[in-house]
């Protein structure tokens, strides 16, 4: 082989070598970083929103959500607002889909909401919905203890 | 000859593509910190202003969490709206931004408590934090332990850049 033959073909191993280093640098450097302020505050945002939500008293009973819940979860007899008149289930689902409409729908995040006890699960809202792994979300549970059975409330907020 | 200036060539060919890549990302990561810069005094902001007592509800000292009491609301944004010295005052903890109190159930309200916004901004970012709006004049209810009654709002804070 002549001398400037094997230096052509040198140059075309550094020059291999150097593209296959940068596309590895690329993969490297294009993958989305996990953002762990954005995972604290979703889930800072599930926590408060539960928090809130369960203390909100209805428009025309004084009553919060955390009862009409306890009584979704046990009897379910009670009448509520509207015409006609929502039992507890009804009214929980009903309050949770507007208050969760006006706020995270109108932010632009999408989540899921979901209602239930061991043996049932009682209503659930879902927009957009998540991911299918863990760090696809954030979850925030609150159970509401009942005399008959503890209800959950659980929001995933989606990051 | 020929070959060594070749060499050149592509060595230099090679380097200036590096150079431009490695700016690209340079440029791009300056962007994405100043916009987690940005986020993170919004929610700075928004975790400061749950602490002032002009807005926080309490009883007898005792003060509950995440809850706004819409008459102090009420008020301070009378206040700030009416007194530059109050927003004066108030600028040195919130700087320029745009903090708000909206109420969205069961009746939809809205106080803008602090307003600064500057003449030219690059972007700008909200924060929202679910909070519990206390009403004291709400007869024959009870808001956590408080006489009155629990609506569900939000603190919205918006920082400018």
């Amino acid at each position: 082989m002549r001398r400037g033959q094997a230096e052509i073909l040198g140059l075309a191993v550094v020059v291999v070598l150097v593209v296959i280093g940068f596309a590895i640098a690329m993969q490297f450097s294009l993958r989305p970083r996990d953002n762990v302020k954005r995972q604290v505050t979703d889930r800072q945002l599930a926590s408060a929103m539960l928090t809130a939500l369960l203390n909100t008293n209805l428009e025309c009973k004084d009553v919060t959500l955390a009862e009409v819940l306890q009584d979704c979860a046990s009897s379910n007899v009670f009448e509520y607002c509207g015409s006609p008149r929502r039992r507890a289930c009804q009214e929980a689902a009903y309050v949770t889909g507007l208050i969760l409409n006006r706020t995270l729908g109108e932010w632009g995040k999408d989540y899921q909401l979901q209602a239930y006890t061991k043996s049932e699960p009682k209503f659930n809202h879902t927009i957009g919905g998540c991911g299918l792994g863990l760090s696809d979300r954030e979850s925030e549970i609150f159970p509401v203890p009942t005399a008959r059975e503890t209800i959950y409330l659980r929001l995933d907020v989606c990051v | 000859m020929i070959e060594a200036v070749m060499v050149l060539v592509v060595f230099f060919f090679l380097l200036a593509v590096g150079l431009m890549v490695y700016n690209g990302l340079a440029g791009r990561g300056a962007v994405q910190r100043s916009q987690e810069a940005l986020e993170l005094r919004g929610l700075r902001i928004a975790r400061l202003a749950m602490t002032f007592p002009e807005l926080q509800c309490s009883v007898s000292n005792v003060i509950q969490e995440n809850c706004v009491d819409q008459l102090k609301a009420s008020a301070m944004s009378s206040l700030l709206s009416s007194d530059s010295r109050a927003r004066q005052y108030y600028y040195d903890t919130f700087q320029e931004a745009r903090i708000r109190v909206r109420q969205v159930y069961p009746t939809e309200e809205e106080f803008v408590i602090y307003e600064r916004e500057p003449a030219e901004y690059r972007r700008s970012e909200a924060t929202y934090l679910p909070v519990i709006v206390y009403d004291p004049l709400s007869s024959g209810g009870t808001c956590l332990t408080l006489h009155g009654a629990c609506h569900f709002g939000t603190l919205i804070v918006e920082v400018y850049q």
